[in-house]
């Protein structure tokens, strides 16, 4: 998995979600990774997919610069829900809903995966 | 020094300088970083534009609060700066207005920030910041 740079396994990662490739999704967490914005807590990986089976998200890379082991990307996500999803944390999510907004994300990596994921919005035009 | 690396290798090391004059109150120094068309946006989504109002604005952010930045990290390429902060704010008097949300004296807020730093022909052309994680501390009320 480390035989690849960390923006190539960004750009699939990136790839995945938007193709909708759940496993190649998958394939870029590391089992303990956590990922967490403003308004979810994933505190692994199998919960981070099983948020991605209630939410598909169209991310767009807008900025990136790197260091070994760390990422930080500006990220325009659009979110669709897949299904009604009463109990997101943000609040209930009905089916068909979408959102939009930039985030400035900090990825880290480790032996080619991500570790954790954390973003915040950004509240300003890009 | 008092600008921007340009070498992406030495970006920590300016940053480092340019927080340190930002915490000493020194605009001077830390303006000398900055594009003639600077534009600052704070976590909150408020624009600033040059250096002049940004100096404005963190001059009356120093009149109210004592505020210490620490760099968490901070790496560049030679367009871009990315950097994790943590700021601390402490309010030397009340300020209803604050732009956070109201301070009582003694009140304490902590933000966990992420930035990123526009770098143009050796300069800060546009700083833009998103609040990752704010933590009150508020003062306890003797009464």
């Amino acid at each position: 998995m480390n035989d690849i740079s960390q923006r190539q396994r960004l750009d699939l990662y990136v790839d995945a979600l938007n193709r909708d490739d759940l496993p190649g999704v998958a394939a870029c967490y590391a089992p303990d990774l956590h990922m967490t914005d403003d308004q979810v807590d994933c505190p692994s990986a199998e919960a981070a997919m099983a948020f991605h089976r209630r939410v598909a998200l169209r991310p767009e890379i807008l900025n990136y610069v790197d260091r070994p082991g760390r990422i930080a990307a500006e990220i325009r996500w659009t979110l669709r829900v897949r299904a009604d999803a009463p109990d997101h944390p943000a609040g209930p999510l009905p089916k068909g809903e979408t959102r939009s907004w930039v985030s400035f994300t900090i990825i880290d990596m480790a032996d080619g995966r991500f570790t954790r994921i954390r973003s915040a919005p950004y509240k300003a035009a890009p | 020094m008092t600008q921007p690396a340009t070498n992406p290798a030495d970006a920590a090391a300016a940053f480092a300088r340019y927080i340190a004059a930002f915490n000493a109150g020194d605009f001077e120094t830390a303006c000398s970083y900055y594009a003639d068309d600077i534009r600052l946006t704070i976590g909150n989504g408020r624009e600033l534009h040059g250096r002049a109002e940004i100096v404005r604005f963190y001059t009356g952010v120093r009149a109210v609060t004592r505020r210490t930045i620490n760099v968490l990290d901070c790496f560049a390429s030679e367009t871009l700066l990315a950097a994790e902060l943590e700021s601390e704010f402490l309010a030397v008097t009340d300020v209803p207005d604050f732009t956070s949300g109201p301070m009582r004296q003694g009140d304490r807020m902590y933000i966990n920030s992420f930035a990123f730093y526009t770098i143009d022909q050796g300069r800060f052309s546009r700083i833009r910041a998103t609040v990752f994680k704010r933590v009150w501390k508020r003062l306890v009320d003797p009464s």
